[in-house]
């Protein structure tokens, strides 16, 4: 799926408020004319569509909506799909590769289309000493769910590579209360294991941050 | 199926008998100590919380020898945990959500058990089960822990009113008990706790008593569930504890870890449990 030597390549975007990061599932209801006729498109031609976050920025002119993309975003795989009704379909797909967006443009219907250059995936790397007990708990926490036959309804997707950085520091980053911003900062990690480092040290900071209000 | 799954776990775990608890609808009317708009109505309905606190409080609880021994010399609690917490969680449901007769008759049927009860601890230091420090020990380290463990995992949390409320209402039942003057705030409650710092040991016994609950989950067939909840139930214990029990103290990222992990299981749970001991009390006073 690597293909960094071809020349930008164009897909559908679909801006969300949150971050979709790889092997990360997302459902999404899909009741948007733009976006029916995208989901659509991307089941009939196997293609992904892009997900992006749209980071509020004061200072950014509200008529080009595009200036309040994130720069990195995610791929996104359609992997269930459910045409309740005409108008309305029930989606659930997942995150596998990571993109940088360079530029994006707003066709007749409302579509966005992004230009943009696929980021290499995460190297696979061992988790360190001092992160092992966070993706030992993690490891638990999909083994309850398993167990309780709950699967279908929860954030995970096989397989759960619990001794992988980049897997690991994923998902915590979708489970862990961090803001978008930050999360966005994730995503463009290109280190999985500094992406972990940096999550503990949010959420240490924060819970300081806490603290001292308090 | 799942919902099968869970009630029988849940049950397998406090040891309870099957069936709905249709001992809660009679007499028709009668509001129990408490009545359905109580803040004990709302925290002690939330099951998962009070497994959660269940666990925090029988670790607290082990760290006073002399509550200890009680236990340790005149309890089945060492060969039969899950016999042990099914009587706790049953006097919770009785002394909460039953009649006024149904909760007197379980009450006397303590202090009764509670006269014959006294020896010496590990220390040789004599104890008797009667002695009102020793109720108030256990009254204050339930309370808290339940309380905490409602904040934890229950969304909406209680407001500061109504956490004190809650210890107001609790009070009654532990001078019921035996205890005298206890606190009816949350402050209250945890300096009381604190005034007991200097007595508490974690010796052998404590180590032992910590090593069964760490084994617990192991005797269920939904191991990794009562695992979870156990953990949480570790985590739910105040600071100083953990550094009583030469534990570290869980960090932010692990305690908000296992939070989201119960989360995660928590609606399937509630739901297979919502007509419990509290909706068929719910029945008893409205009809």
């Amino acid at each position: 799926m690597t293909n960094l030597n071809s020349s930008p390549r164009k897909i559908p975007l679909f801006p969300l408020g949150t971050v979709l990061f790889p092997d990360g599932v997302i459902a999404l209801k899909i009741f948007e004319a733009r976006y029916l006729d995208m989901i659509k498109q991307c089941l009939r031609e196997k293609t992904e569509f892009g997900v992006v976050s749209i980071i509020k920025n004061p200072n950014t002119n509200e008529e080009d909506a595009s200036l309040s993309f994130s720069k990195i975003g995610t791929l996104a795989q359609i992997e269930d799909f459910d045409p309740v009704q005409p108008a309305l379909y029930m989606t659930k797909s997942f995150g596998t590769q990571r993109f940088k967006l360079l530029s994006s443009k707003q066709e007749a219907n409302g579509l966005w289309i992004g230009e943009i250059a696929l980021l290499e995936n995460d190297p696979i790397t061992p988790i360190p000493e001092e992160h092992q007990k966070t993706s030992k708990l993690l490891d638990e926490i999909i083994s309850v769910i398993q167990s309780q036959d709950l699967l279908g309804d929860a954030p995970f997707k096989r397989p759960f590579k619990v001794d992988d950085c980049g897997w690991v520091s994923n998902r915590l980053a979708e489970l862990l209360p961090i803001s978008l911003i930050q999360k966005n900062h994730l995503l463009a990690q290109t280190n999985p294991r500094i992406r972990l480092d940096l999550i503990s040290e949010i959420i240490e900071d924060d819970d300081l941050r806490n603290q001292m209000m308090h | 199926m799942l919902d099968e799954l869970i009630r029988k776990t849940i049950r397998e775990m406090v040891g309870g008998s099957s069936g709905p608890p249709v001992a809660f609808l009679n007499p028709k009317g009668d509001r129990g100590l408490f009545g359905p708009e109580s803040i004990a109505w709302r925290v002690h309905a939330d099951f998962i919380s009070m497994m959660i606190g269940g666990i925090s409080s029988l670790v607290l609880q082990a760290l006073h020898p002399q509550a200890l021994a009680g236990v340790w010399d005149h309890s089945s609690f060492r060969k039969d945990l899950k016999g042990r917490l099914g009587r706790t969680a049953y006097f919770i449901a009785a002394t909460t959500y039953g009649s006024h007769e149904m909760a007197h008759e379980i009450i006397d049927k303590v202090n009764r058990i509670h006269k014959h009860i006294h020896g010496s601890d590990e220390f040789g230091k004599p104890y008797i089960a009667t002695d009102p420090r020793l109720l108030a020990w256990v009254h204050l380290t339930e309370t808290l822990s339940f309380l905490e463990a409602y904040q934890s995992y229950r969304q909406p949390k209680l407001t500061r009113q109504e956490q004190d409320q809650y210890f107001k209402e609790m009070k009654v039942l532990g001078e019921m008990l035996g205890a005298q003057n206890l606190p009816d705030t949350l402050k209250g409650t945890q300096e009381a706790i604190e005034s007991y710092l200097p007595e508490l040991h974690y010796g052998e016994r404590a180590k032992s008593i910590i090593q069964l609950l760490d084994d617990f989950p192991s005797n269920f067939q939904s191991k990794p569930f009562v695992k979870l909840i156990s953990k949480a139930g570790f985590n739910n214990l105040p600071s100083w504890a953990h550094a009583e029990l030469k534990k570290p103290i869980p960090s932010t990222l692990e305690k908000i870890l296992v939070n989201k992990g119960i989360d995660l299981i928590a609606i399937p749970i509630r739901d297979a449990l919502k007509d419990g001991v509290a909706a068929h009390s719910y029945r008893r006073v409205y009809g």
